[in-house]
């Protein structure tokens, strides 16, 4: 479990002026769970999953981690290495690893026999499996995932959603996931914090409760329906424009 | 559009541009104006050209120049790859010493190649010390240049995953930036190539640029022109052998 207690960041602009982007984020996440924040465009959703792998400071608040094992961060943004095949990104800062596992690794993502293949010209979903697996190959406490599928065409998409859960259910992985898409925030979570906007802040948290194993035909169904209208009903209490009630 | 069909169409217009180019001179200085004071006749060009690789030693003059300018630039980017996890590190930590280094960039290199004749006279190992100096300080600013195209996921990726600065600076930042920078190598050696010349020129030392003064103290216009057309070749030819070895080792551009 983690648990993120008062976490607030401040930035400066480029007039000097101190400007808050959110303030007093409290929430936990539960061990083999996914859990989504969704919140507005520019409510500093990337910041704080930075904060929690370490990757920034901070000016407020703590996180405090169960375990010694790292929190990965996946940015948007593709971050498998082109210059090295799928297996040699899979390694990358492992100090030791079992032979064995990365290939069961290799074949949990769906990228079985594309082992001494490279990242670069392949697609979007290509090279997030890779940045996947490698991120498990690092046993982390918790995989921080921003907006992964804001790129990714509608095939890829489902197939990666499926995946995400598949991986949750079978390896007891926990996922923090950030979007702005109510359908797969649902589709994907065990729980969903909202966040406002300026200064955000967490402001309800949701939990999911649909079948640990889904398919897609679970987006049609009253209960999911009534999941997106309970979402929608919070954030039109706080007028924030920039949510995308989108379908998948 | 596929990068292997992109690269099909430049070489086709790159060669159709050639052509054209030699047709028009073929036409122009052959029949129209035989004889002027711009370019030789073509027939003369042809018959000349055997004869220049005997008068002016012009197997010599290539096998010392290119060489130089060649095992020059090896010779650098070596020292550049080897070293290029500190300097990375260097011009990340250190970005104002870096800025203040920049002036070098509009220090004249023709200046150092007169200073380096002065100094050295006329010693073949003066010619590639300087060579061998002046590609290492493009290599290393082009380097140092491309710095900031980096992808900072790939380098805030690494750093999650707990790697070092070194490490990420070395195993990271350089690799993703090295398709641009050895790039960057076929600009530098057409720089190297004049600078080179213009040493020899100077020295009077067994090069091309040697062969230059040689040619302009006996008025040999076809000389010249020759000579011109044997290091236009070369240059074509080491443009393509820097870019064939890009292809083949820096795919992932």
């Amino acid at each position: 479990m983690i648990e993120i207690n008062n976490l607030s960041k401040f930035y400066s602009d480029q007039f000097g002026n101190k400007i808050q982007l959110f303030k007093n984020i409290s929430f936990t996440i539960e061990d083999a769970q996914i859990t989504t924040i969704i919140a507005p465009v520019g409510s500093g959703k990337t910041s704080l999953l930075k904060i929690l792998s370490g990757l920034e400071k901070p000016s407020e608040g703590s996180v405090d981690l169960k375990s010694d094992n790292t929190i990965i961060f996946l940015s948007s943004e593709p971050s498998s290495y082109p210059w090295l095949s799928v297996k040699e990104n899979i390694l990358f800062g492992l100090k030791k690893y079992d032979e064995a596992k990365i290939n069961e690794l290799i074949n949990v993502v769906g990228l079985e026999g594309y082992g001494e293949h490279f990242p670069n010209n392949k697609s979007i979903g290509f090279r997030f499996r890779i940045a996947l697996a490698r991120s498990l190959a690092h046993n982390p406490e918790c995989i921080c995932i921003d907006e992964p599928f804001n790129k990714m065409d509608l095939q890829t998409k489902s197939e990666v959603y499926l995946l995400i859960r598949k991986i949750s259910f079978e390896q007891k992985t926990t996922f923090l996931f950030t979007t702005t898409n109510l359908t797969e925030a649902i589709f994907l979570s065990d729980q969903i914090y909202l966040m406002g906007k300026e200064p955000a802040s967490v402001f309800e948290s949701i939990k999911i409760d649909l079948d640990a194993v889904r398919d897609l035909s679970i987006i049609n169904t009253d209960k999911f329906k009534e999941y997106i209208t309970q979402v929608e009903t919070h954030f039109k209490k706080i007028d924030a424009k920039k949510i995308l009630f989108k379908t998948i | 559009m596929p990068k292997e069909l992109n690269h099909k169409i430049m070489m086709k217009s790159k060669v159709t541009f050639v052509l054209v180019l030699l047709f028009t001179y073929i036409i122009l200085f052959e029949f129209i104006l035989p004889f002027n004071k711009v370019l030789p006749k073509p027939s003369l060009l042809y018959e000349s050209f055997l004869y220049i690789w005997k008068d002016y030693d012009l197997l010599s003059a290539l096998a010392i120049t290119s060489t130089v300018i060649y095992l020059a630039i090896i010779l650098a980017y070596l020292v550049v790859y080897v070293s290029a996890g500190i300097i990375i590190k260097f011009a990340l930590e250190y970005p104002d010493a870096i800025e203040k280094l920049k002036v070098f960039r509009y220090f004249p290199a023709f200046f150092i190649a007169i200073l380096f004749s002065y100094w050295f006279g006329d010693s073949l190992i003066a010619e590639f010390v300087f060579a061998f100096l002046t590609s290492f300080a493009l290599i290393l600013f082009h380097l140092i240049s491309e710095i900031k195209n980096h992808n900072p996921v790939y380098a805030d990726t690494a750093s999650n995953l707990g790697l070092n600065k070194y490490s990420i600076c070395s195993k990271v930042i350089f690799k993703d930036i090295q398709p641009n920078h050895f790039n960057g190598l076929i600009r530098i050696h057409y720089y190297l190539w004049i600078l080179v010349m213009i040493y020899e020129f100077i020295n009077n030392i067994g090069g091309f640029g040697g062969v230059y003064k040689t040619a302009l103290i006996y008025r040999d216009f076809v000389g010249l022109f020759s000579v011109a057309l044997v290091i236009s070749i070369l240059i074509l030819f080491g443009s393509i052998v820097i870019n064939y070895i890009k292809e083949k080792l820096f795919f992932w551009e």
